[in-house]
């Protein structure tokens, strides 16, 4: 299946790229955040981290879809 | 319900006269605001300035989903905030919340909840450029990987606070 992934803040940073398209095999995100870590080498830990799917917050855990949007969310500092 | 609140992304400088009009009401005998600005320090290193990130659909609808509670929980009659995302100067206006009510009471109470709970769940990221020459997501130092996890929460609300 495809999934689109956007990147924000430290993410972005790391990756170069605002989002992209990746076909996998991952069953969620936890899965889906390992595979992504393999190919841009994050170098972070997803612990800190939460995850959105199709704009609401979700859980790692969570059964992706074909044509699902994911996005990984750094602890935030708004205000 | 919807109609009473509005929340929004700015890439612009916030003209924060025109945000309070929108919440002035002849119901209404009190308004209340808060504005973040951006100071020039951050845990005892001088900051030159900064950028927000955010992720728009999720801000918008959380951002919505904080102001319709605090209509909820306060009963004040309007609620509005915007944050600012991109790049900002020292003194620049981060994020403007306006509240306005019958009575000053729930109008001031609603004001200071709004701005916590977006400290805490509002998907926007700071990045401080430092006067060294060095720069960090901030809230984000104990984000490597091998990074002891053990302060993190510890951390959640230092070095935020504004005024």
């Amino acid at each position: 299946m495809n999934v689109t992934v956007h990147y924000f803040a430290i993410l972005r940073d790391r990756t170069r790229v605002d989002s992209e398209t990746v076909a996998t095999e991952s069953v969620d995100p936890l899965g889906l955040w390992h595979e992504l870590e393999r190919k841009h080498g994050f170098g972070l830990d997803p612990v800190h981290f939460s995850v959105a799917v199709n704009d609401e917050f979700s859980e790692w855990s969570h059964a992706l879809f074909d044509g699902d949007t994911v996005v990984f969310l750094p602890p935030v500092s708004g205000g | 319900m919807t109609d009473s609140v509005n929340f929004s992304l700015s890439t612009d400088d916030l003209d924060t006269s025109s945000l309070q009009a929108l919440l002035r009401d002849p119901y209404c005998g009190g308004f209340a605001s808060f504005e973040g600005w951006v100071r020039d320090h951050h845990e005892g290193k001088p900051v030159l300035r900064l950028a927000y990130d955010a992720y728009p659909a999720l801000c918008v609808k959380e951002g919505t989903r904080i102001l319709m509670q605090a209509v909820e929980k306060f009963g004040v009659h309007k609620a509005a905030a915007v944050h600012r995302v991109g790049p900002l100067e020292i003194g620049g206006v981060a994020v403007w919340i306006g509240v306005s009510s019958a009575h000053r009471r729930e109008a001031l109470a609603a004001c200071e909840w709004i701005i916590d709970e977006i400290k805490i769940s509002l998907p926007v990221w700071k990045k401080e450029f430092f006067a060294d020459g060095t720069h960090e997501w901030v809230r984000c130092d104990a984000c490597a990987q091998g990074h002891d996890h053990g302060d993190t929460h510890a951390h959640h609300h230092e070095g935020h606070s504004h005024g």
